[in-house]
């Protein structure tokens, strides 16, 4: 459960909308998110150009196979010796620039007993680099997660750490303006769908940018496959026809 | 890929009905499903049922088409409700066909309707020759059964009469329209003319009802029992089912397993890293580094979920719950002819409770997933009560001496429940 959604005392919708995720992303007091709903919903779009982004954006996307060595740096080889290369955290905290971690909950054992001293309060978050230089966040530093599950299989510990966690279902406004007022308001419809038939945003996205070209049964194909795409392509063919080639 | 096997075939009637709605629809296989025809729709519990199978579409575009043209509940009439079902399935049908998505009928599903309709005439059913010819406008099949109508005598000669005429009604109909397609009131009236006519002809009693037993909950052309001589041909010539054809998918798998201290890790020699681990690399191939390795190992567990071995979801959510990373744990289960093996945990990773639903109720492909378990690394488990069975979920002879070779040379070892599967699995791993 978001920590969010506890607060609510009165009887309004405790869901949490886009105005607050930006609200929070703008805020100088809150420097961990962790930001998690459905896949394509501009998740990550959001952690890379909302808020506080003036001090830079380091990006990561983290799978079972990402060491933690990669975020936070590593020797290379150079002619007969080795240098050292910071990695997107270490250099992160020390630009005090905001850190974007996608699917966190892919990541493995140890990149989160790297995240651990990281996101921290910061007094005190610090890390001693191989180099036996250690280096705290400089202000302005912020970590935001995004990812399609709740938190609830991070370690506890970790789960604590984060200063606020947000669960967001909607595609945001802004993406939605984008498709054409036809396709509009039929991927308003399909977003409230369970998981088996959700079309994501992205889906959308790429089908309003295919259409012109390849028209719409070959763009439903390309962009959802033979068979969601034949299904896909008969429902938007009721409303849409008239406009195929 | 799993999610594409089945779920790729689900319908979107969200998109074409006429309101939108925040509930979605109920989507169910009538593969599944004993229900009398291969498609079904209920517009007021938002329910529709449809093969999920690559011969579904032509259904799955005639049950869209009731959402977004037929009303919720058709209007109660004098005669026969069948007869408004009917000239309603051939109205959509050639709406489907005027908008340029016709309904097309793949072979198998032709053959098994121009059989239904031997079967009214062999019956001397006239009733039921009408529905299903008159239901079959606009479709593919349409020639193909008024075809063989002329061959089946007066009453082939009446039902002839009556598609034409419904046809010919259609089409004016369809003319003054402006989209092209006939409107639901213009249907209501041809199908009373059909009534009068099907009275005259003493087809329907005072009443208007008529006595034959088609069905017509919706698409009256695929109506019609499945019983007969299919469990024969199930059985091989010896009589003894052979295993029937099975596919293995991989469940979406996004939670991370609980990993168990000390299984499967490992570290790799890297020329990159942080952490110098062996500097005797470094005149050879200067990989001095260490880097953690995703676990590898573990047992394999196969887990029987026929309908015999009542298995819930949640048991299985649990034993995925007590599984360490490392094991590999798959299901399977089967319909009457085919079945699946879903792997549902991997390495580090497991699917979620909601898919973890058993494909079927029957056996039929213990074989195949044995033999699958077999090419798995070991310890291997097989969660089951020992029934096996072929197509037809027929115990025979050849399925169970070849399961009992399976197990005995991949050293597969048998287990009845899922907790002492579950214990197993992490002895064996810690040992
Ligand atoms: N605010 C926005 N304005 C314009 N386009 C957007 C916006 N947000 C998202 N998009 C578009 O929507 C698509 C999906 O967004 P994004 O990658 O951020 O999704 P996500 O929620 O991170 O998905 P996932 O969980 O799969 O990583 C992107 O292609 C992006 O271009
Ligand atoms: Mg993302
Ligand atoms: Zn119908």
């Amino acid at each position: 459960m978001s920590k969010k959604s506890k607060k609510n005392t009165d009887n309004r919708s405790s869901r949490v909308d886009w105005v607050l995720v930006e609200r929070v992303l703008s805020s100088e007091l809150i420097r961990s998110v962790y930001l998690y709903g459905p896949p394509g919903i501009g998740k990550s779009y959001c952690a890379y150009y909302k808020g506080r982004i003036g001090q830079g954006v380091y990006a990561c996307t983290l799978t079972e196979e990402t060491p933690a060595a990669e975020l936070r740096g590593c020797w290379f080889p150079s002619g007969d010796g080795f240098v050292w290369h910071n990695g997107p955290i270490a250099c992160a905290m020390l630009e005090g620039a905001r850190v974007v971690l996608n699917e966190l909950s892919h990541a493995s054992d140890d990149v989160l007993a790297f995240l651990f001293p990281i996101i921290e309060s910061p007094e005190t978050a610090r890390i001693t680099l191989p180099t036996n230089e250690t280096i705290s966040p400089a202000p302005g530093f912020s970590v935001i997660v995004t990812d399609n599950l709740p938190p609830d299989d991070l370690p506890p510990a970790l789960q604590d750490r984060f200063e606020t966690v947000l669960e967001v279902t909607e595609p945001h406004p802004e993406a939605v303006e984008r498709l054409s007022p036809d396709l509009r308001k039929l991927a308003l419809r399909s977003f409230a769908l369970e998981n088996d038939r959700r079309v994501s945003l992205r889906g959308w996205l790429m089908l309003e940018r295919l259409r012109p070209e390849f028209g719409l049964e070959d763009s439903c194909l390309v962009v959802f496959g033979a068979e969601r795409g034949s299904q896909i392509h008969d429902a938007l063919h009721f409303q849409l026809r008239g406009e195929e080639a | 890929m799993y999610q594409k096997r089945k779920q790729g075939f689900k319908p979107f009637p969200e998109l074409v009905e006429p309101f939108s709605s925040e509930e979605p629809w109920k989507i169910e296989d009538t593969n599944t499903l004993q229900l009398p025809s291969n498609g079904a729709v209920d517009h007021r519990r938002r329910w529709m049922a449809v093969p999920l199978d690559p011969s579904g579409r032509p259904v799955s575009r005639h049950e869209l088409a009731h959402v977004a043209w037929s009303p919720p509940h058709l209007p109660r009439v004098r005669f026969d409700a069948r007869v408004l079902a009917v000239v309603e399935d051939a109205r959509i049908n050639r709406g489907l066909d005027v908008i340029g998505i016709p309904v097309y009928l793949d072979q198998e599903m032709c053959a098994h309707v121009r059989l239904l309709a031997a079967r009214d005439a062999k019956r001397n059913d006239t009733f039921a020759m009408v529905a299903r010819a008159t239901a079959s406008i606009g479709t593919n099949l349409e020639s193909d059964l008024t075809g063989s109508l002329g061959g089946e005598g007066c009453a082939g000669q009446f039902a002839l009469e009556c598609v034409v005429e419904v046809r010919a009604a259609l089409e004016r109909a369809e003319a003054r329209s402006a989209e092209g397609i006939a409107p639901f009131k213009s249907g209501v009236r041809i199908a009373r003319t059909l009534a009068r006519k099907l009275q005259a002809e003493g087809l329907l009693d005072s009443r208007g009802r008529a006595k034959s037993s088609i069905e017509t909950g919706c698409c009256a052309l695929g109506h019609g029992e499945d019983e007969g001589d299919e469990g024969a041909c199930d059985r091989g010539a010896a009589g003894a089912a052979h295993p029937g054809e099975m596919e293995i998918v991989r469940a979406p798998m996004p939670v991370r397993l609980r990993s168990l201290r000390g299984a499967g890790r490992s570290f790799r020699a890297a020329t990159e890293g942080s952490v110098v681990r062996s500097l005797t690399r470094w005149p050879t191939d200067k990989a001095i580094f260490r880097r953690r390795r995703s676990g590898h190992g573990g047992a394999s567990v196969l887990v029987d979920t026929s309908g015999s071995m009542s298995i819930e979801v949640s048991d299985l959510d649990r034993l995925l719950l007590a599984t360490p990373a490392g094991a590999r744990v798959a299901i399977y289960s089967a319909t009457r002819r085919s079945g699946e093996l879903r792997i549902i945990a991997h390495r580090n990773r497991r699917a979620l409770a909601a898919d973890l639903e058993p494909y079927g109720r029957a056996n039929v492909v213990d074989v195949p997933a044995l033999e699958w378990l077999a090419k798995q690394p070991g310890p291997r488990l097989w969660v089951s009560d020992g029934k096996v069975t072929g197509i037809g979920d027929q115990p025979s002879e050849p399925v169970t001496a070849r399961v009992a070779e399976i197990c005995r040379s991949a050293r597969i070892e048998r287990v009845a429940t899922l907790e002492v599967a579950a214990d197993r699995a992490k002895a064996r791993q810690r040992s």
